[in-house]
């Protein structure tokens, strides 16, 4: 059963994860609950279907083209919608509010264009991957391995190379990165392409393990809301391994208890961290 | 001039024309019935279809020469509680509605007491008997001891000792698996364990390797869509067909395209229309049949029946609701879009569950 365990954990957790780090990156730089980020994942998936399920494309071609559709609408929300509030000084209640308002029309729009059926992506290999006693759909195979190369690519850019050094800066203290000639605003869109990719995928993988429906956005994205706050965003590890660690309290949680607890868990914890953690397991040491 | 007069006299003769046509039209009573469904929110896949009987029905009527003028008014209720008073208050106050359909176990409640308190009737479609109490309300829907009927003979036939349930927490699941416990226990078989999920949830996995370490012979599988759809995928790639999956109520909510993942697999399941009407919803819709699409078709179908066959007393334009009552409650053997009804005396309208296995991606009636 433990090995049962792990392994669940290592298919959840991944996903979670990917949705961590995209949220996490996204709030490095513009901080606040962007709740379109959920408009982004369900663009993913569904952007697949439509190319896949609808349009009749090959998924080789169906998926890059619906990650970088996800990246185009990141930036561009980025650059059409937030952008402007906060250059008029919007607080984060601003921008939360007009984010949970355009979440809303994004689902609305998903609803109307492809019905509130519960859908499943195909197009590809649905064979499993055996290991020993236990046998995994290659989707979630995917999703473990897109989850640590997508850690590996954000920690090496954040933290080995001169676009890294900018981001932090834009974290640390916008009005100082400002003043010392970084361009701000291209950062940020940079960064919310970047973000867009990571969030489209992991909509693309879901929708392969467990389906689309127009809801979907919002509920993944606020479990990975939950794992990066776990974690604490201030490093990528941060959501990274918070997000196995939510995915081991919600599996240990349905083993000890019932599934219907698995929510439950989720926003139990999340609740702790917030009253007395609320920067997370990997909290950054003040200097 | 001439001209001129004369085009004049031919407007005022047309219009004349006109509006003795539109005081006929006024002539016949309104009627208006309330339909408060899912129509946004988890739901909105079944509301959406519910709406389209509801309307095959309506349609059904307005072909034919009616006493009254029918009205259906469509709200949305999401499925919550909260939205269902407000949605039944607003019919019955504003709209001054006669009846009112709605949905399912959670909101059927709360509608059936609003709508009682105010002398309307209301006709559901709820797996819970509790909606029928009030003297207004009637719900159409199979009841669980039916399913009962159907389930107990498969199992027993199969040689199954012991399972466990798998379903959605939800009060009317929850009703469905006691009375489903009561019957199988009776019977001598085992019910092991109960695990239940949230409506949203898509990873099993745990629950199910959790449930294989019991070894039940059989689970009885009630999660709702979509989970459903997961629930299967996922039991079948950790127990490789080695045991028996038994759909209760939920492999006909799938979309049709899913059918291929049960194949060779039982169901037992209330009725939501006959072939004939799930045909007819399919050429009108292009979409399957939906739970409770052919009972709401019966349900404005038998409303409208009691208005048009209830007498008026006189000075009045519409028959007493209370006569329309006693009307509903005379019917008997009717043949409706799920086959043949009876309404009983409690105010449910229940009818005979089904056993399908499903071959060659369909379901094919075990009576057949």
């Amino acid at each position: 059963m433990f090995l049962v365990l792990l392994i669940n954990v290592l298919i959840v957790g991944a996903g979670y994860g990917l949705m961590a780090m995209g949220f996490a990156l996204m709030c490095s730089v513009s901080p606040f609950f962007n709740l379109t980020l959920g408009s982004i994942i369900a663009l993913g998936a569904y952007g697949t279907y439509a190319l896949t399920n609808l349009a009749g494309l090959p998924a080789v071609f169906a998926i890059p083209a619906s990650i970088v559709l996800c990246a185009v609408l990141s930036a561009l929300l980025e650059r059409f919608v937030y952008t402007p509030f906060r250059l008029k000084g919007a607080s984060s209640m601003v921008l939360l509010v007009v984010s949970l308002g355009l979440y809303t029309i994004s689902e609305a729009f998903i609803h109307l264009a492809f019905g509130p059926q519960y859908q499943i992506l195909g197009g590809v290999s649905v064979q499993n991957i055996n290991f020993a006693s236990f046998s995994m759909p290659k989707v979630q195979f995917l999703t473990i391995v897109a989850d640590f190369v997508i850690f590996g690519i954000l920690n090496g850019l954040l933290f080995h190379t001169f676009f890294g050094k900018t981001i932090r800066a834009v974290n640390d203290n916008p009005k100082l990165a400002d003043i010392t000639g970084l361009n701000n605003n291209k950062i940020i869109l940079i960064v919310s392409a970047i973000a867009g990719m990571i969030l489209g995928l992991s909509g693309v993988l879901t929708g392969f393990d467990t389906g689309l429906e127009p809801t979907m956005g919002f509920n993944l994205l606020f479990k990975g809301i939950i794992a990066a706050i776990i974690g604490g965003m201030s490093t990528m590890k941060g959501p990274f391994l918070g997000a196995f660690f939510l995915a081991a309290a919600e599996n240990i949680g349905v083993l000890a208890l019932s599934s219907e607890w698995r929510d439950l868990v989720a926003f139990v914890i999340f609740i702790i961290f917030l009253m007395f953690r609320p920067n997370g397991i990997f909290e950054k040491k003040e200097k | 001039m001439k001209k001129v007069i004369l085009s004049l006299c031919v407007l005022l003769a047309l219009g004349a024309c006109k509006e003795q046509k539109k005081a006929q039209i006024k002539e016949k009573p309104i009627i208006k019935i309330g339909a408060e469904l899912p129509l946004s929110g988890e739901y909105a896949r079944i509301g959406h279809a519910n709406q389209q009987a509801i309307l095959m029905a309506l349609e059904k009527w307005q072909n034919k020469n009616t006493k009254y003028k029918y009205e259906v008014i469509f709200e949305d209720d999401q499925m919550a509680t909260s939205r269902a008073a407000m949605v039944a208050n607003k019919f019955i106050n504003v709209d001054k509605v006669k009846g009112i359909i709605s949905t399912w176990g959670i909101v059927g409640p709360v509608v059936a007491d609003v709508a009682d308190k105010n002398q309307v009737i209301s006709m559901a479609c709820a797996g819970m008997k509790e909606i029928v109490k009030p003297y207004y309300s009637f719900n159409h829907f199979t009841q669980d001891d039916k399913l009962a009927e159907k389930l107990v003979p498969l199992l027993k036939e199969k040689g199954v000792r012991n399972v466990v349930f798998a379903y959605t927490a939800a009060a009317a699941y929850d009703e469905k698996a006691k009375v489903m416990e009561e019957k199988l226990t009776q019977n001598g078989i085992n019910v092991l364990a109960v695990e239940r999920y949230n409506i949203s949830e898509t990873d099993f996995r745990v629950s199910i390797r959790k449930l294989e370490q019991l070894n039940p012979d059989a689970y009885i599988d009630f999660v709702m869509m979509p989970g459903t759809v997961n629930f299967i995928k996922q039991f079948n790639e950790i127990t490789q067909g080695k045991r028996l999956l038994i759909g209760l109520h939920v492999f006909n909510e799938m979309p049709s395209k899913y059918w291929t993942m049960v194949e060779g697999l039982y169901s037992v399941r209330d009725t939501n229309g006959t072939a004939e009407f799930s045909r007819a919803f399919q050429e009108r819709t292009g979409e399957d049949n939906q739970p409770c699409n052919g009972n709401h078709y019966d349900n404005l179908d038998l409303l409208i029946w009691a208005f048009e066959n209830t007498p008026v007393k006189e000075g009045k334009t519409v028959p007493d609701t209370k006569d329309v009552v006693e009307k509903l409650h005379s019917i008997k053997n009717w043949s409706g879009a799920v086959g043949k009804i009876s309404v009983e005396d409690s105010g449910l309208i229940n009818s005979e569950a089904i056993l399908e296995i499903y071959q060659d991606g369909k379901p094919v009636s075990i009576e057949e």
